[in-house]
């Protein structure tokens, strides 16, 4: 029995306890129904790493590889993550003719972003095979992501996390972005759809940081995005701003495509203003644009000059207090202040265009130029109005229907109250209330006054004194309090006397005798007691005794509070108006005693008209105040821009000592006049108003170098003026000793030019402007230059403190010198196609000794085309030596002049024997040779460019004719030597330094 | 001698049980309030009477001081510093089924109210019925009026709105008028008397002012009220109970809820 007792209860105890469990563990939903791990097994894939040509084999891809050719390198892919983690890729498709360039409309887009994990690695070969765990992928069109040379494209980080997030294996650490040709056989070395891939750290997505470009700060995010805007219609004030800086340099009608790199958050960051922010720019060193695109002062011509275009925005919002609103709603209320907000929000658009790379010589004088367009669009939020002037009449509200003539009051009155909070703060302790009521409760009236004389301070500031009698305005005992609202609620009536409704009264028609014929004027204040937390009435004026049927009832001497008067309520509220402002029937034994208070308006409203216009008025005198400061808030600010041009080597130029003000209003540009010799800015940075409606900000400028010093014989230069020297405007002159640099660059340049030269080598064009050589073989390409190693950026153009926000930009570039050969023997024809950058001589007509490629005839006094410079003005020289002048526009004049009208110069200086240098006696056998020289292939009339050889020999240049010095193919020299008279006395020195003339003698008599 | 021993200790127990027995007849049976004769004393209180004062009946209430004179009063503000009167809201010196007396708290306003001091003359130990262990012990107000003793059961203590007794009838009360007011008066009652109130019961309701919920708060009255007993009920005791209202009133009688701002408009 005991054994079977035992066994159930254990039965018992263990089904409890399973039941237990059992419960338990469907609390714990996690440890039952735990799903398993959800590890997405990879798929194992291979794809490619490096590019695909599918016509390639492997074997051939191999062997261009050994050759040294970087095929991954043809499609120039960069990838640069960004501070919040989003990946930018871009492309430079080469366009290197020497190996069949890729081309620049080359296109690719992203076909696939894959999570993987890189399982099996080769070596960098085109077309090897990569393995890879793929553990997610997302598949794209041709059009989410396409890459141009022009357009790179960003994955934002969020992309790839949404990717990330599902797979929740280890391994996986590799973003793969597999990039496609859109066009199918658009990379002549690969017959095929060209496709490759990306790899890039997962991690990177997260944690990725820009880098900082060295020497510039560069904080805050920025985008970058083509943005299609469209003048006629801007979206946004952006586009507008835009809009208004391009107008007359392209159609406003025309839709555009622009990039545009968002400085807001960098503005913000800094207090809405780029002060210590600098934003380094760099010109695109593949540019190869000619040397003689030289900056002319229209639009078409600068667009080909600026092949360097930027585009920055900026917006930024102030918020601007300009005074403030006051409510002063009733007596007794805190008065609201109200601050007057207005928000501004300016949005700054710059574009900073800048010029290209310059291929110079020693002695070269070039022009490097930015310009810099800022236009901005501010708006203002409105200014917001004041409140209206309108207010609000409390509602009496009294517990009583038909009028009970006792009062139930069975309690203390107000002196008995009072005295408690005196005595114990109004705990009514039996000792205080024995004491008050002693104080205040006798027999008799005349202890009433002690009442006053008791409490006369406490009680007295609490009334207010009108004109016949007191009215009890507060129960509080602050007595400061207490003063301040009686002053409080004077002021209200004083201005309810003044106010229009003084004009306005009502009548109570049961009462005919009412004083004046027709009503009463009743006025008064409500205001706030805060001691009840009540609504009250403070009457203004004596009413008139009141009479009803009954016979008089007693002295209106308190107005009743305004609602009446406004509702013009008739027998039902007419009655005797008691100091609280409500309106008691009266009955044959008295009023009613019914309680009442004032409701229905709330403590930000006003109470009484008066004030409310009063304040109204007082406000809308702040609210104009305020529209004024705040229009003017977004329009021009003066500002000290300074604008620096600088050559590395020679130094700072143009810095700030002359800095320019601009001022709010705009000037002429023409005036650009006035800076010539210090400076060369074009336009300076001054503030406009634009002509369109809201009259926005524009500035805008250019700038390059001042200019330089020649000295008009050996035109050597300097950077300060010295006697005898020329002043070249806007343009540096690199020194005939100066450093070779940038030398690759320079012949990647020359070999561009020839290469991309759009003239026919046939061309006549072509033929006056360059001489034949043969064939140069030190060609560089682009593929053959580190892009960043090879360069050396030597010219810096600066501004600060430009445009609205206050810009800092430096915009770097370059120029390249090398004395490397282009021309002669070794080389192809010469590419020296300006004027500028070599020396050219010909036989010329002496009546028009530089005619026009047009043909036009001209007059005497001019050049139908540029002349070198020893042609110019700048080669005029009246002061060094009397019997040598230089004066070629002199000459020019002269010599056309007379050829065509007198006859007297022109030819006539072949037989002026003071204007002789050489006499050559030509024997029959040297006109044979002549003959036979000139008409052979090696030389032509027009073959500029081997008739002579330039030899520079310090500061100076000879030149050595070929016809006189050149051999015959038996070695002998075409002319007899023994022919060639060279007069010493008639030999004069052109341009040369100070005694080096018999130098220079000797050597041509050599 | 055995027989006698034993009858006597049967008659003991019998006579002890027959006591016992009388003993809770007794106690069940008698009354729980007597009333009093006092038309003696509303002929002495009447010798005062002037034109302003008119002595009419005469009020009593169990366990307090409240035993005075009621009056009625022409004026419109019955003098605190009269002693020993109360006064009816009635014009005239009729017994009505409604009957609504007022009196003075002039030293029992705070919020700890004191019962039965000497100098309590007035309404002040009305306030004694804020205590529920005196409400437990002390149901019945007597009037007497028209030579007659009037008894009244009380069935709600609370507080009301001071404006509200500006809006009680005055005279007979109509039934509807009759009917809302009971129905009001249980409303705001912060006990629950386990008593049979009908809707045309004749009342009587005892009012005075209080200042038990602050300084700040002088609008509060006091009101007692209580039913004609009816036509052959007993004169007992019944049961009371504290319901909710009364939890915010236990709070200020302990101090906790003291509170100068206390009231609700």
């Amino acid at each position: 029995m005991l054994l079977q007792h035992k066994i159930k209860i254990l039965l018992i105890v263990l089904f409890v306890f399973s039941v237990f469990f059992v419960a338990s563990l469907s609390f714990d939903g996690n440890s039952i129904t735990k799903k398993k791990s959800e590890k997405l097994e990879g798929e194992t894939v291979t794809t490619s790493k490096k590019v695909k040509c599918e016509n390639y084999t492997v074997q051939e891809a191999e062997d261009k590889k050994k050759s040294g050719f970087d095929f991954f390198g043809r499609y120039g892919t960069e990838g640069e993550f960004s501070k919040n983690g989003d990946f930018t890729i871009s492309i430079s498709p080469s366009t290197s003719k020497s190996n069949n360039p890729v081309g620049s409309d080359f296109e690719l887009y992203v076909e696939k972003i894959s999570i993987v994990s890189l399982l099996e690695q080769n070596d960098d070969l085109v077309d090897s095979m990569e393995k890879y765990t793929v553990y997610n992928s997302k598949d794209y069109g041709p059009d989410d992501y396409r890459l141009s040379k022009k357009k790179s494209i960003t994955i934002s980080r969020s992309e790839v996390e949404s990717l990330a997030s599902s797979v929740t294996s280890a391994d996986a650490d590799t973003v793969l972005i597999t990039l496609k040709a859109v066009k199918a056989n658009s990379d002549p070395m690969c017959e095929g759809t060209v496709f490759y891939n990306v790899e890039v750290g997962l991690d990177s997505f997260s944690s990725a940081v820009s880098e900082p470009i060295e020497g510039v700060e560069t904080v805050g995010d920025y985008y970058i995005a083509p943005v299609s805007i469209d003048c006629n219609n801007p979206k946004d004030d952006f586009e507008q701003s835009y809009c208004v800086g391009e107008k007359g340099y392209f159609n406003p009608g025309t839709k555009k495509t622009v990039t545009v790199k968002d400085k807001s958050s960098d503005l913000k960051r800094n207090g809405g203003t780029f002060k210590n922010i600098r934003y380094a720019l760099k010109c695109d060193a593949h540019s190869i644009v000619p040397s003689n695109s030289s900056i002319a002062k229209d639009s078409a011509s600068e667009s080909k000059y600026y092949v360097n275009d930027e585009i920055l925005k900026a917006s930024h919002t102030t918020s601007e207090s300009f005074g403030n609103y006051t409510y002063h709603y009733a007596p007794g209320l805190p008065t609201e202040t109200v601050p007057i907000k207005v928000d501004t929000t300016c949005t700054e658009t710059l574009h900073v265009q800048y010029g290209p790379p310059v291929s110079v010589k020693a002695g070269i004088c070039f022009e490097y130029n930015v310009k810099v367009t800022s236009t901005v669009v501010c708006k203002a939020s409105k200014v917001p109005a004041p409140k209206a002037a309108t207010y609000c009449n409390p509602i009496p509200k009294c517990y009583h229907k038909t009028g009970n003539w006792t009062g139930a009051n069975a309690g203390p009155n107000d002196s008995f109250d009072m005295c408690i909070q005196q005595c114990d703060g109004g705990k009514y302790s039996d000792y205080c209330s024995q004491k008050c009521y002693s104080s205040i409760y006798t027999v008799g009236e005349k202890r009433t006054s002690s009442i006053l004389d008791d409490y006369s301070v406490q009680q007295i500031k609490s009334y207010r004194k009108d004109k016949n009698g007191r009215q009890r305005i507060t129960t509080s005992s602050n007595v400061d309090k207490a003063n301040a609202l009686i002053d409080s609620i004077n002021k209200c009536l004083s201005l309810e006397e003044k106010s229009t409704l003084k004009n306005s009264h009502y009548t109570m028609t049961n009462y005919p005798n009412v004083g004046t014929s027709g009503g009463i004027n009743f006025y008064g204040c409500y205001y706030w007691d805060e001691s009840a937390k009540e609504i009250k009435w403070a009457s203004g004026i004596e009413g008139n005794i009141l009479e009803n049927s009954h016979g008089k009832v007693g002295n209106a001497r308190y107005a009743p509070g305004r609602w009446y008067g406004v509702h013009r309520k008739t027998s039902n509220y007419a009655g005797y108006s008691s100091n609280d402002g409500f309106m008691r029937k009266a009955f044959s034994s008295g009023l009613c005693t019914a309680s009442c208070r004032w409701d229905g308006c709330s403590q930000t409203e006003y109470w009484n008209p008066a004030q409310a216009k009063a304040d109204y008025d007082e406000n809308m005198k702040v609210f104009n105040d305020a529209k004024t400061a705040a229009e003017k808030a977004s329009t021009c600010s003066e500002k000290t821009t300074e604008f620096t041009m600088k050559v590395t080597e020679y130094g700072t130029y143009m810095k700030s000592a002359d800095t320019l003000t601009s001022k709010p209003s705009g000037q002429n540009i023409d005036e650009k006049e006035k800076l010539l010799g210090k400076r060369y800015v074009r336009d300076y940075s001054k503030c406009y108003q634009t002509s369109d409606i809201n009259k926005n900000e524009m500035y805008q400028t250019v700038w390059g170098f001042p200019g330089v010093w020649q000295d008009a014989k050996s035109m050597k230069i300097s950077f300060v003026q010295v006697p005898d020297s020329v002043f070249i405007s806007n343009k540096f002159c690199l020194p005939l000793d100066a450093k070779t640099v940038n030398e690759k660059w320079w012949t990647y340049y020359y070999t561009a030019q020839y290469e991309h030269s759009t003239t026919s080598l046939t061309s006549q064009t072509y033929q006056d402007k360059c001489m034949k050589t043969t064939t140069c073989t030190n060609w560089v390409h682009e593929n053959d230059i580190d892009w960043d190693k090879d360069i050396t950026y030597n010219i810096t153009g600066s501004t600060d403190n430009f445009g609205h926000f206050g810009w800092n930009l430096d915009v770097s570039c370059f120029y390249a010198y090398s004395t490397n050969p282009t021309t002669g023997k070794d080389c192809k024809p010469s590419i020296e196609c300006d004027s500028s950058s070599g020396y050219t001589v010909r036989s010329v007509d002496l009546s028009d000794m530089f005619p026009s490629p047009d043909g036009e005839t001209h007059s005497a006094d001019t050049t139908g085309r540029d002349t070198g410079f020893n042609w110019t003005k700048y080669a005029t020289n009246v002061k060094k030596d009397p019997n040598y002048v230089s004066d070629p526009i002199a000459y020019l004049k002269e010599t056309q002049k007379n050829e065509i009208l007198l006859r007297k110069r022109g030819k006539s200086t072949y037989t002026n024997e003071a204007e002789l240098d050489y006499r050559i006696y030509l024997s029959r056998e040297d006109l044979r040779n002549i003959k036979k020289y000139v008409t052979s292939d090696s030389f032509s009339y027009t073959d500029y460019g081997s008739r002579g050889k330039f030899i520079p020999n310090g500061s100076v240049l000879s030149y050595q004719s070929n016809v006189l010095r050149s051999t015959t193919s038996n070695g002998l020299s075409v002319f007899n030597s023994d022919n060639i008279l060279v007069d010493e006395s008639l030999l004069k020195c052109n341009n040369v330094d100070n005694g080096k003339c018999a130098q220079f003698v000797s050597e041509v008599k050599e | 001698m055995l027989v006698n021993k034993k009858h006597k200790e049967l008659f003991g127990i019998i006579l002890l049980l027959f006591i016992a027995i009388i003993a809770v007849l007794y106690e069940i049976c008698r009354p729980y309030y007597n009333s009093v004769n006092r038309v003696s004393n509303i002929l002495e209180e009447k010798k005062k009477d002037t034109k302003d004062y008119h002595t009419i009946g005469w009020l009593k209430v169990q366990g307090t001081t409240l035993d005075l004179p009621i009056l009625t009063i022409n004026h419109k503000d019955p003098p605190v510093n009269r002693e020993h009167f109360s006064w009816v809201l009635n014009e005239d010196d009729q017994y009505h089924n409604v009957m609504n007396i007022l009196g003075h708290n002039i030293f029992n306003l705070s919020s700890s109210p004191k019962l039965h001091l000497e100098h309590y003359q007035r309404f002040e130990d009305l306030l004694s019925f804020v205590y529920y262990d005196f409400a437990k012990e002390n149901k019945y107000i007597q009037l007497t009026i028209d030579n007659k003793n009037y008894i009244y059961k009380i069935f709600s203590v609370g507080f009301i709105p001071s404006y509200e007794v500006s809006l009680f009838p005055t005279g007979e009360y109509s039934r509807e008028q009759l009917s809302k007011q009971i129905s009001w008066l249980k409303d705001i009652s912060v006990y629950d008397y386990d008593l049979d109130v009908q809707n045309d019961d004749h009342i009587i309701s005892l009012v005075t002012c209080t200042r038990l919920f602050g300084y700040n708060d002088m609008s509060k009255d006091f009101i007692v009220s209580g039913r004609l007993v009816h036509s052959g009920e007993l004169i007992s005791d019944y049961k009371v109970t504290k319901n909710n209202q009364y939890k915010e009133i236990n709070k200020i009688l302990k101090g906790d809820g003291e509170n100068e701002d206390a009231s609700s408009t």
